[in-house]
């Protein structure tokens, strides 16, 4: 048995994931498998999808029928890893760990270790690295981080598996295309690094992100009106999100002209220098070239990022410190956490954001109300300052006397309650619990008002609770 | 085909008073303004009217290259022209020029009311076949025309008609004409009643100007629900609706006003629902009150709940062109206009554009041009009439790097402000300096797109030869109607 097969262990989890239609309801518990390795520190490593939402978690080691119960010790959901360490010690004694390498060479040879398909035997899979480039990560839906592609089968349980070269891990295999054949992607090591070392300090923070909206300065006009001389190159700022990173330090107008002294080039690409923490190839290394967000990914949370720009014709340091970004969040996928929610009156309130969009389904954006994702994906870039405040779905009604009467009663963005703004779920619950007036009044998007009698809705609180099986009016 | 229970004589009768109309048609290509999509044809009818005149669906002669008609099945066609068409109502009048074409047709004549109940025929020519399909009256229901704006009643009936829609004339068993037939959901029939085909052929014959019919744009709540309505100050009665917003220079406009409750409307109660007792027809949506008897400019008293007393107003009816919409629904027959700067294609929004995305184009569509032509119902303002697109862009050196940009609303070109297609070629024939800065609207991906000056000409005539494109603008072929 090699050293490589012992540290590939089997992790099946039992995960319960919230239905955000049915936001008080404990879900059906479903199990799925996915792969991990074992690493140093005790831990054990996998994909975030692999684990999220688990309720129990068991880690089956290389020849071993016996589960080992573990926790997630760390989750990074916006990167797809965890860690995962072992209920019982002593567990993982005699096995290796294994050490990780740097970024493998395009063209070169990978091999992929894991449990596909539910297989209860280790698999491995050999195949070539196609390429290295930003990709979306699926898990966290709105992320977008480096990724290698390789044609070693990466199938459905695979997730978590190191990919190795030479002795080492070079990623950890967790999505494959939808649309392509023989196409599959793991975490190159770079990313997997800066998992590791975030997780461990107190709490996991996640990647930082600038909170800009840039345009590619190729057109020559469009160079030169930026102020560029020719033998400069960067991209224009277009768009500063409002409480992200970049506000009040990055101006719209701005060019971006370097990141961390790595020129931008007028596609907005940099050559990404090999990661000062990893091991390099003894040949040397490839030529990448990848977004600038590469360049971004390399920081933490509560660094500065230098950043050089062109604004108003002089040459200037910025130093932007970076910040989580609440906004950005609301277009991601959420895991580990119980939907946010208030019923009043029947009516049930919810966050508008991607797991509300989700209540339409997978093909929610052919699906859900036109209304609804204009005001989800498109009033934002008209209104900015809608980044910097949560806003408030009227999701459903549970029907009752005191609201069967409600023209509009789901999917209506709350713009107003009782004549205050809603800058979130607790304000609306604010508004309405302090209003002295006779009735709520819900001024919605799209010029559509709902009332609810105040006092009616009060006495019909509990039962509407207990008729519908609720057994708590929120969670906040 | 389906029972034939008219009596011989009424038989030849109606056979005298239908025709079938062959109209070859083109549309524009949306996407490509310049060009004209291939001819196809399609097959409708017309029931004939006195003075022989046809009656049929502006819809049916939409786009129309060359109209032909049918006379009972029998060759040889004659060529008629249209004489008037309403495509808010969706309705058209034809003449054949040809003489004595007409002499041995016989007009259909209108049915005094349309009956709420019973059987009737739906008529058409089919392969030389005069074939008559039973339709049994299900209920009326007022929707928005077919094809144009206009807010009516409708018949609709249940028939074995087979892909029905195409304008064939609903007959009662007096062989009177109740409708035309100008849509069809599987088996139910949407039938054009015939107060609105009487209204509308008495006006469009009569001398002078036509006065369209009015139709309500002003949106508008129920107060059935009881807690609104004694929000509203209705007690514990709901009745009447509650008005949302009113559309400039549309119907209720100066006189409605949002939060007002609309409690009746040209002395008829209106309900919580928005339904009023029609004399004959039962309960139904209000809107029609408007339609029927009425036309454009009209005004009728109207009494209101606004800030918890009721008070009497006047409503000046109106009809509300598409035109006057700042994406209008439909463009009618004229060309799209375009204009063509470098390789940038602009355009105007409209119904036909967004169309062009297919049945489903408000899921297909960008969201931002959806939303900006349903969802927010922006309204024309005199410095702003139509929205303007930059549709696609045609690539060249020029415009090197910008390539795949579509469909983003322009706000501005150079600060100017761009309300028509007319202020893109005014924006573009001054430049100020060296460079041209097209600003966006938000909505988009971007927010500005800058091009040189230089070249600008140049670059033009090479994208009208490689791309085989006629002319790099063509303006809307007729003024917008004025801004009241």
């Amino acid at each position: 048995m090699g050293d490589l097969d012992r540290a590939v262990a089997r992790i099946v989890t039992y995960s319960q994931r919230p239905n955000w239609y049915v936001p008080w309801e404990p879900s059906p518990v479903y199990e799925r498998s996915g792969s991990g390795f074992v690493i140093e520190g005790g831990l054990v490593m996998t994909n975030a999808h692999v684990v999220s939402d688990a309720r129990m978690l068991h880690v089956y080691l290389h020849g071993d029928p016996e589960p080992h119960r573990a926790v997630v010790h760390a989750v990074g959901h916006d990167c797809d890893l965890a860690l995962l360490r072992l209920v019982d010690e002593g567990v993982l004694d005699g096995i290796a760990p294994l050490t990780f390498g740097g970024l493998p060479r395009l063209r070169s040879v990978v091999e992929t270790y894991g449990y596909p398909a539910g297989g209860r035997q280790i698999s491995s899979t050999r195949g070539v690295v196609s390429r290295i480039e930003f990709q979306s990560y699926r898990h966290p839906a709105n992320e977008q981080h480096l990724s290698v592609q390789t044609d070693a089968a990466i199938n459905p349980g695979n997730s978590g598996g190191p990919v190795v070269q030479d002795g080492r891990v070079v990623g950890v295999a967790f999505q494959a295309s939808a649309d392509l054949q023989n196409v599959g992607y793991f975490i190159p090591a770079e990313v997997v690094h800066h998992f590791r070392r975030d997780a461990a300090g107190a709490s996991y923070q996640g990647f930082p992100s600038l909170g800009v909206r840039v345009t590619s300065l190729q057109n020559p006009a469009a160079h030169a009106a930026a102020g560029l001389s020719p033998t400069q190159t960067g991209v224009r700022i277009d768009r500063v999100y409002p409480a992200s990173s970049a506000e009040g330090h990055l101006e719209v107008g701005d060019v971006l002209l370097a990141v961390d002294d790595v020129a931008v080039a007028n596609d907005g690409s940099v050559a990404l220098p090999p990661h000062p923490a990893l091991p390099r190839d003894a040949d040397g290394d490839d030529l990448l070239r990848t977004d600038v967000l590469g360049l971004v990914d390399r920081h933490f949370l509560g660094e500065v990022l230098h950043v050089r720009v062109l604004r108003a014709g002089a040459v200037l340091d910025v130093g932007v410190p970076l910040v989580p970004w609440p906004g950005a969040l609301r277009y991601a996928a959420q895991h580990d956490v119980r939907p946010r929610y208030y019923i009043h009156g029947g009516f049930v309130f919810v966050p508008l954001d991607f797991e509300m969009l989700r209540t339409f389904g997978s093909d929610w954006r052919s699906k859900a109300d036109r209304l609804l994702l204009y005001e989800y994906e498109v009033r934002p870039q008209v209104d900015l300052e809608l980044w910097r405040s949560e806003r408030v779905v009227l999701l459903r009604r549970l029907d009752h006397p005191v609201n069967i009467g409600a023209y509009w009663h789901q999917n209506l963005v709350v713009e107003r309650v009782n004549g205050q703004p809603v800058p979130g779920l607790e304000a609306l619950v604010q508004a309405i619990e302090t209003n002295p007036d006779p009735f709520h009044v819900f001024e919605c998007a799209g010029d559509r008002l709902v009332v609810l009698d105040r006092e009616a809705a009060a006495a019909a609180h509990t039962e509407i609770l207990a008729r519908y099986g609720v057994h708590q009016d929120r969670h906040l | 085909m389906s029972g034939n229970r008219a009596e011989p004589a009424t038989l030849s009768q109606l056979q005298r008073g239908v025709v079938g109309l062959v109209v070859s048609y083109q549309d524009h290509d949306a996407d490509r303004p310049w060009v004209k999509r291939r001819p196809a044809t399609r097959n409708a009818q017309a029931a004939v009217m006195p003075g022989g005149y046809l009656l049929t669906s502006a819809q049916m002669v939409s786009g129309a290259t060359l109209v032909e008609v049918e006379r009972e099945g029998r060759p040889p066609r004659a060529l008629a022209r249209v004489f008037h068409v309403d495509r808010e109502s969706n309705l058209a009048l034809l003449v054949v020029d040809a003489p004595g074409f007409v002499d041995d047709l016989e007009p259909l004549a209108f049915a005094g009311s349309t009956p709420t109940s019973g059987d009737l025929r739906a008529i058409r020519w089919y392969q030389q076949q005069f074939e008559l399909a039973e339709l049994r009256i299900k209920r009326i229901a007022v929707s928005e025309a077919w094809f144009g704006r206009c807010r009516h009643a409708y018949l609709l009936g249940r028939s074995d008609l087979a892909d029905g829609g195409w304008a064939e004339p609903v007959v009662d068993d007096d062989g009177a004409l109740v409708g035309l037939a100008t849509g069809q959901n599987e088996h139910t029939v949407w039938v054009v009643p015939v107060e609105l085909l009487a209204a509308y052929y008495a006006r469009a014959t009569a001398p002078g100007p036509y006065l369209p019919f009015p139709t309500v744009r002003f949106s508008w709540q129920w107060t059935m629900d009881r807690a609104l309505a004694a929000w509203l100050g209705l007690g514990n009665a709901p009745r009447g609706v509650m008005i949302r917003s009113v559309p400039r220079g549309t119907t209720g406009d100066g006189s409605l006003r949002p939060r007002d409750v609309l409690l009746a409307l040209d002395g008829h109660a209106i309900d919580s629902r928005g339904y009023y007792q029609h004399p004959r027809w039962g309960w139904v949506e209000f809107s029609q009150l408007v339609v029927e008897g009425h036309r454009s400019g009209d005004v009728v008293p109207a009494r209101i709940l606004r800030d918890g007393v009721e008070r009497e107003v006047s409503v000046v009816l109106r009809d509300s062109p598409t035109a006057l919409d700042l994406v209008p629904v439909r463009r009618g027959d004229d060309p799209p206009p375009y204009v063509i700067v470098g390789g940038l294609v602009f355009v105007e929004l409209d119904g036909e554009y967004l169309r062009a995305w297919g049945k489903d184009w408000t899921s297909r569509a960008p969201l931002r041009l959806v939303g900006a032509s349903q969802l927010l119902e922006g309204a024309q303002d005199t410095g702003r009439r139509r929205l303007v697109v930059l549709s696609q862009l045609l690539p060249s050196p020029w415009s090197v790097g910008y390539e795949g940009l579509r469909d983003h609303v322009v706000e501005a070109i150079d600060g100017r402000a761009i309300g028509s297609l007319a202020d893109v070629v005014d924006a573009f024939a001054a430049p100020p300096g060296p460079f041209v800065h097209v600003a966006f609207a938000p909505s988009g991906e971007r927010s500005e797109l800058v091009v040189a000056t230089a070249g600008l000409a140049e670059t033009t005539a090479q994208i009208l030869r490689d791309y085989g494109i006629p002319a790099a603008v063509r303006l809307p072929a007729r003024p917008l109607p004025p801004l009241d």
